[in-house]
């Protein structure tokens, strides 16, 4: 707002300077400030967030487009904006990342006292675009590869398992897949039963219905014991393979001695694409490939997916489904008001409650070194601070003394040494594609089959659903289109409406391809009222580490359908080498007083 | 104190998010604390601790238990994040009737309020500081050594503020925080000016910090996920 104070700085004198309010830097500023260090936050932009921010008025978007297109946005590029203008009760985010249960952000929020500072809301349910003829294709070439290869062998006891699902798949093949028998639960029971924590069903009485959706050209992922016990476009046979590889998934990385098989596989595909297993060690029909990939969220297809990036990916969504209080179905949450942009306003505050400043509309202009001659000979005698490691000039005139200085290097236009090479990232290494192509549609209708309760037990209602269109690559493999879909009880929109997030690595083109099959798959299409197209480029670290002593520069965002759990490990890694002297164990942790406080409150 | 047992009686009992606006210095924080713990501290610092305070209101009809948003200092740099604003049911704009810029800075914070702020919010306008003023000054001075103090430093006449309030309908008092003149009477007009449409049950979904999405909580079923059990079980889960 513009009718601030805007006083002068209430000292001179910081510990920590932080430029940004991204995840990153607002999580830091809570860390450092809870842990009693003074700190500095600052914004050269009018909001918080950065990368991550969201947008309220039509206004806020329109500047931020003209920005992006002004080359003014690092990492953002091609901003379209294309409908109507947007009243009031909209939030438009930049980063509506859904989080799963399975977080190091909700094991970190926990511990910090802060996981109820947010309305968190369920991800109900993942739905992929198969046509008829897909879901058709049995998994043949596979089952044949497997019969005549090694599979069985390496595999062992679960090799036998499988062998005999297969025999037994065999045997019905025909009729198994009209029919949802109640020999079919046999081979079910053995497989699923570990990665699902869900208890087995009654015995299915024939011809009971499947507990799978559809929604014109769109099926529901199975994401429950009751959903692949009774799925009518599985065998028994694929059935038992799926409830190996769900094993194998979640014991890819066990310590246990008894799990060594699994590493073993592990091993030896680690490096070659997820398809490949599926149709080797665990032959699975192609249109349930599809569906496991689409809960990886990853951008690129299964059949160029590394089981490295593939695993780790799918083996967070298998251990956190069933977990989520009051709805067994659901294995993600998302945080409502604007996802990742909430989290940076919340965290913002709680530095500000935790004693640091956040000043917005302010950037750095120019960090110097403090002189060396004066460093000498300045050994201050009492009362006075001593001398702190660099000048920083900010935009206003100001000027501050401080130790440490963390920031995007976006954030930082001058360096105060020339940069070293840069230390490798300590996220994970895999390739990671340069442009992401996103989209925000706002639609003039709700899609209540999205956000339907997908049992009657389950206490909560989603308020955001996943769906996933692969869009077929001349010559290539389908490259994903990720959808995810909003409701209005996530205060983002008004009753009547509902917001889409898309992206794929693909093209504009191929979102709205895909949203236009959502459109088509309800029954009344409903009407776009508004919609903003943006490419994410992933910058690559060049200039990330310690460059200098006392100067952080935190990697790019990673962008992406989820939340990027690196986030939390890589501010925490700072916060380590900030405190340093045993401290590194209290990142996030609420100081005492502070606790006492809200003890208080809760007994009241 | 009423339990969470009697919750269930007729009388109305509720949450409610109110967010304290104004200058910085105007003694927002002080009012708070009279409010909560009947203390005053002369020289406050700026404002430190707990992400709100929670204190309740009993009134006659209804049980108000107010979760009190202090601006942290954000009011000062622009700082302020939209999500302060969000869901709140109620709003305290103080200014300091020795200080006439204060009230122009709380006239701009109702604007923003009226804007930003959810529609059928209930503004209470307040000028505080009352003890600095001449008829106070007198009536407070027993303590007082310092001649100083019994000047009459208001520089705002009451009229003038009440009148913009009554234009704008925003309740209007002035109060002290350090005598605790008017300060249980604002929380008490408030607790009474709250409709009852927007009055959630205590407890309900999405109590949150953010607040629970906006009318969700009367639809009947839930959509927000409930972290604090969830945060229990996790600890107890830890602990064997």
């Amino acid at each position: 707002m513009s009718f601030t104070d805007n006083p002068p700085l209430p000292s001179t004198d910081w510990d920590i300077l932080i430029t940004g309010s991204g995840i990153k830097q607002s999580l830091l500023a809570v860390a450092l400030s809870r842990a009693g260090r003074t700190v500095l936050q600052i914004d050269h932009n009018a909001y918080y967030g950065g990368s991550s921010t969201a947008f309220y008025t039509h206004s806020d978007i329109t500047t931020w487009t003209a920005r992006v297109n002004a080359g003014h946005e690092a990492g953002f590029s091609h901003a379209e904006l294309v409908g109507g203008v947007l009243g009031r009760g909209f939030t438009l985010s930049l980063a509506p990342d859904l989080v799963y249960w399975d977080s190091a952000l909700l094991r970190m929020l926990r511990a910090a006292d802060m996981a109820e500072s947010f309305s968190w809301q369920a991800v109900g349910s993942w739905w992929v675009w198969l046509t008829d003829e897909e879901v058709a294709v049995p998994a043949a070439a596979a089952a044949a590869a497997a019969a005549g290869g090694g599979g069985g062998a390496l595999l062992m006891d679960a090799g036998v398992k499988a062998a005999k699902a297969v025999a037994a798949g065999k045997k019905r093949w025909n009729k198994g897949r009209k029919k949802t028998a109640a020999a079919e639960e046999e081979t079910v029971g053995e497989g699923e039963g570990a990665a699902v924590a869900d208890p087995p069903p009654p015995l299915q009485e024939e011809g009971a219905t499947t507990t799978l959706r559809k929604m014109g050209g769109f099926r529901e992922v199975a994401c429950t014991f009751e959903d692949v016990a009774w799925s009518k476009d599985l065998s028994d046979r694929d059935r038992g393979y799926l409830g190996e590889f769900l094993r194998f998934v979640m014991k890819h990385d066990s310590p246990d001695p008894a799990d060594q098989k699994h590493r073993d596989i592990f091993t030896e595909y680690k490096t070659k694409p997820l398809t490949t297993l599926l149709t080797t060690l665990f032959p699975l029909p192609p249109s349930a490939t599809t569906s496991l990939s689409s809960l990886s969220l990853l951008p690129t297809p299964p059949a160029t997916t590394p089981l490295s990036t593939a695993l780790p990916a799918l083996a967070r969504h298998f251990r956190s489904l069933g977990n989520i209080p009051d709805v067994r179905s659901a294995a993600a949450l998302t945080v409502a008001y604007g996802g990742s942009a909430e989290l940076c306003q919340v965290f913002s505050r709680a530095a500000a409650v935790a004693g640091g400043i956040n000043v917005l509309g302010r950037g750095v202009s120019a960090v110097r070194p403090a002189e060396k001659e004066q460093e000498q000979g300045e050994e201050e005698a009492g009362g006075k601070q001593r001398r702190r490691r660099y000048k920083v000039a900010l935009d206003n005139g100001e000027e501050i003394g401080v130790d440490w200085i963390i920031g995007s290097p976006s954030d930082l236009p001058s360096t105060p040494t020339p940069p070293s090479p840069a230390p490798q990232p300590t996220t994970t290494a895999t390739e990671q594609p340069t442009a992401l192509y996103r989209a925000a549609y706002i639609l003039t209708a709700d899609l209540p089959t999205l956000f339907q309760k997908k049992y009657a037990d389950e206490a909560i209602t989603p308020a955001a659903a996943v769906l996933m269109v692969p869009v077929a690559e001349e010559g290539g493999a389908a490259v994903p289109v990720y959808i995810l879909a909003r409701s209005w009880v996530t205060g983002e929109c008004p009753r009547g409406h509902t917001l889409l997030y898309a992206s794929t690595t693909h093209s504009y083109a191929a979102i709205s391809t895909a949203v236009s099959r959502l459109l088509q798959s309800q029954e009344v299409p409903p009407g776009v009222l508004l919609s903003l197209f943006y490419t994410q480029t992933h910058v690559s670290p060049t200039n990330t580490g310690e460059d200098a002593e006392g100067v952080v520069y935190l990697a790019p965002e990673e962008p992406g359908v989820v939340f990027d759990d690196g986030a939390v490990e890589e501010a925490r890694g700072v916060f380590g080498r900030i405190v340093g002297g045993g401290e590194e164990e209290g990142f996030m942790r609420l100081p005492e007083n502070a606790r006492r406080l809200l003890d208080e409150m809760e007994e009241a | 104190m009423a339990s969470r047992e009697e919750a269930g009686a007729p009388k109305l009992s509720s949450s409610v998010k109110l967010v304290l606006l104004g200058e910085a210095a105007v003694g927002k924080s002080s009012l708070v604390l009279r409010f909560v713990n009947d203390d005053f501290q002369e020289n406050k610092e700026p404002t430190i601790g707990a992400a709100f305070l929670t204190q309740k209101c009993n009134l006659p009809t209804r049980t108000i238990k107010f979760e009190i948003w202090d601006t942290a200092g954000q009011e000062r740099f622009a700082s302020l994040a939209p999500m302060y604003y969000r869901n709140a049911q109620t709003a305290l704009v103080v200014y300091d009737i020795t200080k006439p810029t204060s009230l122009t800075k709380a006239k701009h914070w109702v604007a923003e309020l009226q804007r930003q702020a959810s529609p059928g919010i209930v503004i209470a306008l307040v000028g505080n500081k009352l003890d600095l003023a001449s008829s106070n000054a007198i009536s407070a001075n027993a303590d007082d050594v310092d001649d100083a103090e019994n000047e009459d430093r208001r520089a705002i006449p009451t009229s003038e503020a009440k009148a913009y309030a009554e234009e704008e309908s925003l309740l209007f008092y002035e109060t002290s925080a350090k005598t605790g003149e008017n300060v249980q009477a604002v929380f008490e007009a408030i607790a009474n000016a709250i409709p009852e449409s927007t009055l959630k049950p205590r407890g309900g979904a999405g109590t949150g910090m953010g607040g629970g999405a906006r009318s969700s909580a009367n639809e009947g079923h839930s959509h927000a996920v409930n972290m604090a059990d969830a945060t229990r079980a996790a600890k107890e889960g830890c602990a064997c």
